[in-house]
């Protein structure tokens, strides 16, 4: 009985930090008439709150300092000295009483989390919660569709019918050959060798596509038809590590210190390399890569294994000069996601400069690194 | 003949509360411009009822309005936009959107019934960005959505994501 008011009046009360402190300490004064109910409730509302907290510090630590401070917990039973008062200047404490004007100048506005609403996400309708998956990059749509079930039919029905192919469709339409092959040859994975080829006897296919996204762009590279390759392993296994070598590589090349920054960039294709992984000790991968800086070969050797288990890289610049123009970014995110019919490896720049004019220019170049890119694939010919 | 323009309409909420607003500030909303144009200024009653959208989150609306009362009516060719998505929001609309998250979603299914699309925009970015950078498990927390995805399917989810974990 008890517990089933006490959920009742958890269920009912106001415990989201929007209510306002005065409202939401008269519910608790009115509903909470009995010590044990008291006590009772209260732990439910400091683990609410708790909870809330945890969330809130999750969420934003990385950027600034949490606002709130942890909730403190009642045990059920125990008589609670709080007054209504402490218990007011508690909730103001944990940030009701919000200077928005202060938020939004350290940098960070949240919203609160939501407990007691019965407007939620996902009683949106369909279509507004297509709309808003349009604004999501692949990554956090991803991680969107692992939410619940309703979001996963959604993202899946987002993801491959509206960013992707919008993605490919940017693609064709703003970026020329010149710097798509650029981008194929800084970023995407060719000459595989020893242990991945090994695993899908051949060499993937792979494509780089670019989208602007406001003042950034991504580049995805797409690995296609993995299971065409596949030889030993199946056409799922096969492709998943391909790709997850892939993406250690890529992590790991912007983790190292090569570099990146082709600012000498003088009309000749910078072609990176990487294959060759080794398992080093103490369980950490160790890979090699090798790479061209025109006529001028380097390997760099370096272990994998980053201890903070994060997608983020170490911000680092790249920049494509070609004496005409020049784009500059620093990597922010890297990841990997799937689609139906393969996978994307996914590096996200925010441009320092942009324009979209920068793409389009010189198709000589784009001829010329073609022919230079099909010659040096031994005949593995890129449209 | 000369014929008198409406200037003012009364917008009634679902709970009878009557708000006063510029035809301007009211013309925002594509459905009550379209009602407007329709019916033309004779037949048209002063008094426009909004049976979707209740008082608070409508005087938020029309706040929303009168702010942006004078900027240029977006294209109606809206596709080419998608292609670059951005959930850049101006300083004022991102003040503006803080609010609860009830209100929040309120705004966001009223924007959509009144056909104001910059505001449903807005909208959509504020919560795109709430999702953005997050676990799916602090999406869920944030928004308060149960997991129900079964123990077998889970696994499979991170059977599906284990590739691109550190190992």
């Amino acid at each position: 009985m008890l517990e089933h008011q006490a959920s009742k009046a958890v269920s009912a009360a106001p415990v989201a930090p929007q209510m306002s402190v005065s409202s939401m300490s008269q519910d608790c004064d009115n509903r909470l008439s009995q010590p044990s109910e008291v006590s009772n409730t209260l732990s439910l509302f400091a683990l609410e709150r708790l909870s809330a907290s945890q969330n809130r510090i999750k969420v934003h630590d990385r950027i600034t300092p949490p606002m709130t401070r942890t909730g403190r917990i009642v045990e059920s039973g125990e008589e609670s000295a709080d007054s209504p008062e402490a218990l007011q200047r508690e909730f103001r404490d944990d940030g009701i009483n919000r200077d928005i004007d202060m938020e939004f100048r350290a940098g960070y506005i949240s919203i609160p989390p939501s407990y007691a609403f019965e407007r939620r996400l996902d009683t949106l309708p369909v279509e507004l919660l297509l709309a808003i998956c349009l604004y999501l990059d692949v990554g956090s749509l991803v991680r969107f569709a692992y939410v619940c079930k309703h979001f996963y039919v959604l993202a899946q029905r987002t993801l491959p019918s509206l960013n992707l192919d919008r993605l490919l469709s940017d693609f064709v339409s703003s970026v020329s050959g010149f710097k798509r092959q650029l981008m194929l040859s800084g970023l995407a994975a060719w000459g595989w060798d020893d242990s991945v080829s090994s695993c899908i006897g051949e060499k993937p296919r792979c494509q780089v596509f670019c989208r602007t996204l406001g003042d950034g762009y991504d580049i995805a590279i797409y690995l296609s038809k993995f299971e065409k390759y596949s030889t030993d392993l199946s056409s799922t296994t096969t492709m998943d590590l391909c790709t997850g070598h892939l993406f250690r590589m890529v992590r790991a090349a912007f983790q190292s210190g090569m570099p990146f920054e082709l600012e000498r960039y003088d009309g000749e294709m910078v072609v990176i390399d990487w294959g060759d992984k080794f398992v080093g000790s103490r369980g950490s991968s160790l890979l090699h890569w090798k790479y061209s800086w025109g006529l001028e070969q380097v390997s760099w050797t370096g272990f994998l294994g980053d201890p903070s288990k994060s997608c983020l890289l170490h911000k680092r610049h790249i920049a494509w000069e070609d004496g005409k123009a020049a784009v500059r970014g620093c990597l922010v995110d890297i990841l990997l996601c799937g689609s139906s019919s393969g996978r994307f490896l996914w590096v996200r720049f925010s441009a320092e400069r942009w324009s979209p004019d920068l793409w389009n220019e010189n198709e000589d170049i784009v001829r010329e690194g073609k022919e230079y890119f099909n010659s040096r694939k031994g005949g593995e010919t890129y449209r | 003949m000369s014929e008198t323009k409406i200037q003012k309409l009364t917008l009634v909420a679902n709970d009878g509360n009557k708000i006063e607003v510029d035809r301007q500030v009211a013309e925002k909303s594509v459905l009550i411009k379209n009602m407007l144009d329709d019916l033309g200024d004779e037949q048209m009653s002063t008094e426009v009822p909004i049976p979707n959208v209740n008082d608070t989150v409508l005087k938020k609306v029309i706040e929303w309005c009168e702010h942006h009362k004078n900027d240029p009516a977006a294209p109606q060719d809206d596709d080419s936009d998608s292609r670059k998505k951005t959930t850049d929001i101006d300083e004022w609309d991102q003040k503006f959107m803080q609010v609860d998250q009830e209100m929040l979603f309120e705004i966001i299914l009223a924007s959509n019934y009144l056909d104001i699309k910059p505001l449903l925009d807005v909208g959509c970015k504020t919560v795109a960005n709430m999702i953005k950078g997050k676990s799916p498990e602090e999406i869920r927390k944030t928004f308060n959505i149960t997991n129900d995805f079964t123990p077998e399917e889970e696994e499979q989810i991170r059977r599906e994501n284990e590739w691109a974990e550190d190992r």
